[in-house]
């Protein structure tokens, strides 16, 4: 670490991709839609962070080859400045609807579930100016707030699943997801929206995380974490309430701490256990938010980030209390749609990116040894 | 005027590597505008000592206000018989019985100047005068500076130069306990108002060549001077580098106190925590040092400053390696927990209270009604009131002498705690609460910390009354965060946990005695083992 030294490391940055994908994975896929068919949650919101990780170490592995130095360079190598323009101009977009996914969520849920008796707007207040806040002080307040608080997110997690241990029944489980597997595999596609721009916008800034290969690192790590909690919550999810309840239940993890009250000692944490996850929602909320306006201005405005965090703040303020008064429709439409089509936007391309890149290198590379 | 225009919009800002406004020293105000260097005045001025020996002493009697000042002593006298001369000194400053034996006695010594030759003032310090610190210098700025510092100087006719002896014999406090760093096993030694002395209080613990103090002036119209002690080749000179450079930047009309000079120095003048640590103590100073920090010892000050601080050096106690291990952990795990307790408890408490009674078991409940059922005031009013009253105590008692303050404390704490529950204008929990909050802030160490948890808890306390949960945790975030962007000198805050540094001393746990060995690599010093 040298001194007047801004970046973050390894261990930050895996704490910011583990917390954004757990939130993203447990928060913003809407579990009542996943349940249509029987369980499998446990095996499609993994899955959703597994296909994101294996997309992530392919443009990871594309980057280490070309040479380029982050995601964005990488695009305008595959597909020239303009095609680069548009398909960074989807991810930051990505990564706006993201942090508007997930706060949304959050804001009603604090709402539905603690202050019933105001209207959301005052929730947006405490919660959004935090989450700006926290952006605007920078990618490196982001990672250390990530690390202070990234084990203890986890630990409070897993404290959750342990404490109403005696709820859980195997039978609930059935059906297994043998037999619908194929509607399982399209929930984890579809399910990338919300897990991908996570990991790729710790490629875009990888310069922040000294480099490729310590951002590659640090996305895997975060990755796997995510992958084995999101497969832990929901299979004690769908070991407490069977596939019928599920498809009708908000928050399924709220009422899993609520379940306490009935079978445990421990009756009196679940909201504490909601304002634990609010923090992490608050974390992962400023990165989207962060890495949004970071590859606006890295793209178009090559100044300042912090002038685009406080106008992409006021822009998720803005929609989230629209969304809230019920009266703009179209907006939420045109956010669902997103939600479900969105990940071919993310996959396709980006795929592509990184087929295109190794192909171009390795023609040049070719041309460069029949040269020599 | 277009081009003006359009720069203000672009935010005038050039594309760096990265982020430019991550880095401590670039950062560019909100809407980047990029923070100049400061070009210092040249203040030193080309004025020389003269030759001739009146035009020397009008002079000096002139800047000195010598006709209604009657601190200047002049006295002139003849140099081995033949050489006028004359020297100047403060009264009160010099110690005068120095100058009698050492420079008026030597210097009027028959025959001394008989084989004199130029330069003068060089052959006087070589031959005439036995003073162990002796100079010449030619700069007037300089003369008069050494003639304040109670040093004296001796003017020779026909020498351009001023013989400058090191004569300081003014009062000063003697070595003593220290006051707010007491520990029962280790030095009782504290730091005094002398440079000289405090110097000298370093380098008896710190027997190492290495060892550098420089001395120069604090940047105040007052003159008076600081040490910056550092270990040369050890210590990472870019550090070094940034600390002089904050140093020569200051530039106003008093320095007195390191208070005083931290604020100068420091970048984040708004933050609620200090960026550096000042102790009273030489040997938490001395292993400070050893580890890499720098540290600035101000004259007419007895505390040092030590750069940069960190989160976990603020909450460290100097005792904490005296004692054997499991039992410096298990006082550091106290201590934090206590620092937790005393931010966090009231607010916490409010938010149940206010917001989420179902979190509190009925039994809890029912006590808390019942404590607060003829109180008038809000519950929110009554623990903002009841931690303004802490402060309040806690401020009058360390204002009063020793043992009526004292007895402040226990008039506050026990009979104003009890009459306010008699009288109604205070319940016993909120009470019980306030004064947990009050033993877990003594937890703290480092006093400017203390303050610094103390704004923390009001602030949070608000921000429960009016969110409850919600506001707390929401300010929690926003206080952690202002810590994670913090830096000390370069060195984040929370350094060594984020970023991770391989030497974890100090941190929560004690780590092993051995492990002192190693220097502080969130330092980036240039040995990475001693």
């Amino acid at each position: 670490m040298n001194l007047f030294e801004g970046r973050i490391g390894k261990q930050e940055g895996a704490n910011i991709a583990g917390i954004a994908l757990i939130s993203g994975a447990l928060f913003v896929l809407d579990i009542a839609e996943e349940y249509r068919y029987g369980n499998g949650t446990y095996v499609a919101f993994p899955g959703a962070i597994f296909l994101s990780l294996m997309l992530f170490l392919l443009l990871a592995g594309a980057l280490r080859v070309s040479g380029q130095k982050d995601l964005t360079a990488l695009l305008d190598f595959a597909f020239g400045k303009f095609a680069g323009n548009v398909f960074a101009a989807l991810l930051c977009a990505f990564l706006f609807i993201d942090a508007y996914c997930l706060l949304s969520r959050f804001s009603a849920m604090v709402h539905a579930l603690v202050y019933t008796k105001v209207t959301p707007f005052p929730v947006l207040l405490w919660i959004v100016p935090t989450v700006v806040y926290i952006a605007f002080r920078g990618l490196e307040c982001i990672g250390r707030l990530a690390k202070c608080f990234g084990v203890l997110l986890g630990v409070v997690l897993l404290v959750e699943l342990l404490l109403p241990i005696q709820a859980y029944e195997s039978y609930r489980l059935f059906p297994l997801p043998v037999d619908h597997w194929q509607s399982i595999a399209a929930d984890a596609f579809s399910g990338m929206f919300a897990t991908a721009p996570a990991l790729l916008a710790l490629l875009c800034m990888a310069q922040g995380l000294q480099g490729v290969r310590s951002a590659k690192q640090a996305g895997l790590i975060g990755a796997l974490v995510g992958i084995v909690l999101a497969a832990l919550v929901q299979l004690a999810i769908g070991m407490t309430y069977t596939y019928a309840e599920l498809q009708n239940m908000f928050v399924p993890l709220y009422r899993l701490n609520l379940k306490l009250m009935q079978e445990s000692y421990f009756f009196r944490e679940d909201k504490l256990a909601l304002f634990t996850w609010l923090i992490g929602a608050i974390i992962a909320g400023a990165y989207y938010l962060y890495g949004s306006a970071f590859l606006f201005c890295r793209r178009w405005s090559r100044y300042d980030v912090r002038p685009a965090v406080i106008a992409g703040g006021v822009a998720l303020l803005c929609c989230i209390a629209a969304e809230h008064t019920g009266q703009y429709r179209v907006l939420t439409d045109a956010f669902a749609l997103v939600q479900r089509y969105g990940t071919w936007f993310l996959a396709v391309p980006f795929t592509a990116a990184a087929v295109v890149s190794l192909v171009k290198t390795r023609i040049r590379k070719g041309k460069a040894d029949e040269k020599a | 005027m277009l081009e003006r225009i359009l720069r203000f919009f672009r935010f005038d800002r050039q594309d760096g590597e990265f982020e430019l406004l991550e880095t401590e020293r670039g950062v560019p105000g909100f809407l980047a505008v990029e923070r100049e260097e400061a070009v210092l005045p040249e203040r030193e001025s080309a004025e020389k000592v003269s030759g001739s020996l009146a035009e020397n002493e009008v002079r000096l009697k002139s800047v000195f206000r010598a006709d209604i000042n009657p601190d200047l002593i002049l006295r002139r006298f003849m140099m081995g018989g033949k050489t006028p001369a004359f020297l100047a000194y403060l009264n009160g400053m010099a110690d005068a019985e120095q100058v009698s034996d050492f420079i008026l006695r030597d210097g009027m010594r028959p025959g001394c100047m008989e084989q004199a030759e130029e330069p003068l003032a060089q052959y006087a310090i070589e031959n005439v005068f036995t003073m162990g610190e002796a100079e010449t210098d030619e700069a007037w700025d300089e003369v008069k500076r050494a003639v304040m510092e109670g040093r004296t100087a001796v003017f020779i006719e026909g020498s351009e130069q001023a013989i400058l002896m090191d004569t300081r014999g003014f009062e000063h406090r003697n070595v003593t306990e220290p006051q707010a760093e007491k520990v029962v096993r280790g030095p009782q030694e504290a730091f005094v108002e002398n440079l000289r002395t405090n110097i000298t209080l370093l380098r008896r613990i710190l027997h190492t060549e290495d060892l550098v103090c420089e001395i120069r002036g604090a940047g105040g119209e007052n003159g008076i001077r600081l040490a910056l002690a550092y270990r040369e080749g050890v210590t990472n000179i870019t550090l070094v580098e940034e600390v002089k450079r904050r140093l020569a930047r200051i530039h106003t009309r008093t320095v007195i106190g390191m208070g005083m000079l931290e604020q100068l120095s420091e970048k984040h003048s708004l933050s609620p925590f200090p960026q550096v640590l000042q102790t009273e103590r030489p040997d938490r100073a001395a292993a400070l040092l050893m580890q890499g920090h720098v540290i600035v010892l101000l004259d007419g000050s007895p505390f040092a400053s030590v750069m940069p601080a960190t989160l976990f050096t603020l909450m460290t106690s100097p005792e904490d390696v005296y004692m054997r291990r499991p039992q410096g952990t298990t006082i550091r795990i106290v201590r934090y927990i206590g620092a937790l307790i005393s931010i966090l408890l009231p607010a916490y408490f409010l938010a149940l209270a206010l917001y989420h009674q179902g979190l509190l078991s009925t039994e809890v409940l029912t006590t808390v009604v019942a404590s607060r059922k003829m109180v008038f005031a809000p519950i929110g009013a009554e623990m903002v009131f009841l931690l303004l009253v802490f402060q309040l105590i806690r401020e009058a008692g360390m204002r009063v002498p020793g043992n009526i303050g004292q007895a402040i404390g226990i008039i506050g704490g026990l009979i104003l705690g009890q009459a306010a529950v008699a009288a109604n204008l205070a319940s016993s929990v909120v009470l019980i609460v306030v004064a947990l909050t009050g033993l877990g802030n003594f937890c703290i160490p480092d006093y400017s910390t203390q303050l610094a948890a103390a704004v923390f808890r009001i602030a949070l306390t608000i921000a429960s009354w009016v969110g409850g949960l919600l506001g707390m945790c929401c300010l929690t975030v926003v206080l952690v965060a202002w810590m994670a962007s913090l830096k000390s000198y370069g060195v984040p805050f929370l350094a060594p946990f984020s970023p991770t540094a391989h030497s974890k001393e100090p941190m929560i746990l004690r780590g092993r005695i051995r492990m002192h060995r190693q220097t502080e690599d969130m330092l980036n010093t240039r040995e990475e083992e001693l």
